[in-house]
């Protein structure tokens, strides 16, 4: 039988012995393989191995003395190397980001809105009827060609405005419908058909941002307001459909100028701002053509804690917007000009958010109201289809929307069902009053596939003004459905 | 008869959830150390601090440099410690957390570098650059300005 002292010495070089190798190998780069089972032995105490030998003598105590220097010397050799390489200029370039980075996004599915056959969105747009579409195929160039200057373009294409409807038959007028059919000229058959589409530019600007509170845009960007329009993409958004608001414009969705914006952190909230001075709203040319700039702005207090994540916001918009009519009053002796305008409103427009998340559950609210004054005698015509000579009133705007969504728990955390209610105010034909019910189930699938769907039903209704005409006629029903890939 | 057949459905549907719901790395349970450049007057940084370097938010230390914060890939065991004790997000929600961020625009997410040698040759070489090693890997080109263990951020 082995004395108990030779049974705690080589306990002593066992433990000491495994534990260098263990040093060893964790101190190879990380994807290096294990190190060979020759030199791999338990680094656990030896009251798990099997005894020694009862025939250890002070001749293997001696060897193995000998065999743990030897490693512990490698040991020491090897992180004198790497320390050596760590510490000495690399030949390969360090750390360094991508020139230029191209990523977007793209959904497709099906969709089928149901609205009254008589009613005016049933006309106006292509509905009651089953579609499979596609729908965003947007792309990202992401350029830091060098540090503290970005530049970010981001295309969508679109197979629009193939099919839109553009004018109305019987009671004098012609039905149309638009068409980008045309010859594919380059094409190996003669008579090849080609269906062109858009390249809309979602976005183009270029920034300076070396100071944490005042990083400079300039181009064209997305209006910073509220949570839709800074999350913008399908992959992101928890919901398919819009909120009224952002489908009606009460701000402009996308704007031409600069924009500052900085931020700043106290403990574990960052508090940020952006400002912009900018063309004002370019639904009728991307130009200045108004001479009013518009302005805006976003203050909001970030808590980013891991599972509680809460933001609030609040954003403004002002501007004045007219068009331009340039009309020839005489050509004798020489062609005088002349310039007007057909409306021209002032517009003020205020939001406050919240987005809240707690563990699984995402919490999403926005409150907008929007003031709208126009010039006497400037005002813009109501729809003439439904108020022949009619014309916009000055009017207040308003409406708020939430949305809750729980993630469900293991193992079905891949599915994310929601709820969301909106109201929605504005003087309108067909009713002053619309409220939004919906509910939806994401189903994600992994980080870049989701699938998504949500049903959603609209009730129009007389809230502050009675209508004269049936507002349940534009009532709808709609079922959205969209496979997403972000890439 | 029918219920028996229910129960086999729905049995076989929640195996079929589990098996095809990807699976998050396993931890990698080695104490990290938080690293920064020698020339770095940091002497530790905390979750308030480097939350919003690591999610790019924050891109100026307070000593006027720029942060350069380096990750390693997001299927290192190492990398899954990290973001679960400083972002607290698991991989699944770090995946998603920059591809929204990509989405709306945002800035972009850390450099990342291939192993924890090119984290601590990039934080000997750059003044302003932070990442994160095995604590047994540290050596003299760097500074330390806090530990992971256990899953938990603590001061070096």
């Amino acid at each position: 039988m082995p004395s108990t002292t030779a049974l705690a010495r080589v306990a002593l070089l066992g433990s000491l012995f495994g534990s260098s190798l263990a040093r060893s190998a964790l101190a190879q780069p990380a994807p290096a393989p294990p190190a060979a089972p020759a030199v791999a032995p338990d680094p656990k105490p030896p009251v798990a191995e099997p005894p020694a030998a009862p025939t250890a003598d002070a001749s293997e105590l001696a060897q193995l003395r000998a065999e743990v220097e030897a490693t512990k010397k490698e040991v020491e050799e090897l992180k004198a190397a790497q320390a050596e390489a760590a510490a000495a200029p690399a030949e390969e370039p360090v750390a360094e980001q991508e020139k230029l980075k191209i990523y977007g996004f793209a959904d497709v599915g099906f969709q089928y809105v149901q609205i009254n056959k008589q009613g005016l969105l049933a006309n106006v747009y292509d509905v009651n009827e089953p579609d499979f579409v596609l729908g965003n195929l947007n792309l990202y160039f992401d350029a830091q060609p060098i540090e503290n200057w970005r530049g970010l373009m981001e295309v969508r294409f679109t197979n629009a405005p193939q099919g839109k409807i553009t004018g109305f038959g019987g009671l004098g007028g012609s039905f149309q419908r638009q068409s980008t059919f045309t010859d594919d000229s380059t094409g190996a058959a003669l008579n090849a058909p080609l269906w062109g589409g858009s390249v809309v530019i979602e976005r183009a600007w270029i920034e300076y941002n070396k100071l944490q509170a005042l990083k400079l845009r300039f181009g064209n960007f997305f209006t910073p307001f509220g949570i839709w329009n800074e999350d913008h993409g399908t992959p992101t958004l928890i919901s398919l459909a819009w909120p009224q608001f952002m489908t009606q414009r009460w701000m402009p969705l996308r704007q031409t100028g600069v924009m500052a914006y900085g931020n700043a952190f106290a403990g574990s909230w960052e508090l940020g701002y952006a400002a912009t001075l900018t063309n004002g709203r370019q639904e009728t040319s991307t130009l200045n053509i108004d001479g009013y700039l518009g302005y805006g702005g976003r203050l909001y207090a970030r808590r980013d804690a891991g599972d509680v994540n809460s933001t609030l916001g609040l954003s403004f918009f002002t501007g004045k917007t007219r068009d331009k009519v340039v009309s020839i009053t005489a050509n004798e002796p020489e062609v005088i000009w002349k310039t007007s305008s057909t409306f021209e409103y002032n517009e003020y427009v205020m939001g406050a958010d919240v987005s809240v998340d707690v563990g699984r559950t995402r919490i999403r609210s926005e409150g907008v109201l929007r003031r709208i004054v126009y010039t006497p005698g400037k005002r813009e015509p109501e729809n003439q289809l439904l108020a022949p000579g009619g014309q916009e009133p000055d009017k207040w705007q308003q409406t708020v929307y939430l949305l809750v969504a729980q993630q469900l728990p293991h193992p079905l955390e891949m599915f994310e069902p929601y709820l969301w209610g909106e109201v929605f105010e504005t003087p309108t034909l067909v009713g002053d009053g619309i409220f939004m019910g919906s509910a939806g189930l994401n189903v994600r699938f992994n980080s870049a596939i989701t699938w998504k769907n949500q049903y959603a039903h609209a009730k129009f209704f007389d809230w502050m003004y009675k209508s004269p005409y049936d507002t349940s006629k534009n009532d709808l029903n709609q079922f959205y459905s969209r496979l997403v890939m972000a890439f | 008869m029918q219920a028996t057949r229910r129960n086999l459905v729905l049995t076989s549907l929640v195996a079929v959830l589990c098996f095809s719901w990807p699976k998050g790395s396993e931890a990698g349970g080695d104490v990290l150390a938080v690293i920064v450049n020698k020339a770095n007057p940091v002497t530790s940084l905390g979750q308030n601090e480097l939350r919003p370097i690591f999610q790019t938010t924050k891109k100026v230390w307070s000593f006027g440099e720029d942060a350069i914060p380096i990750n390693l890939p997001e299927d290192s065991p190492l990398r899954n410690d990290f973001d679960q004790a400083v972002l607290g997000l698991d991989p699944e929600r770090v995946a998603r957390y920059w591809t929204d961020r990509k989405v709306r625009g945002g800035a972009r997410p850390p450099v990342r570098v291939p192993n924890t040698a090119a984290v601590l040759r990039a934080v000997a070489a750059k003044t302003g650059a932070v990442g994160y090693v095995r604590f047994s890997e540290v050596n003299g080109s760097v500074k330390v300005v806090a530990k992971i263990s256990g899953g938990r951020l603590s001061g070096p």
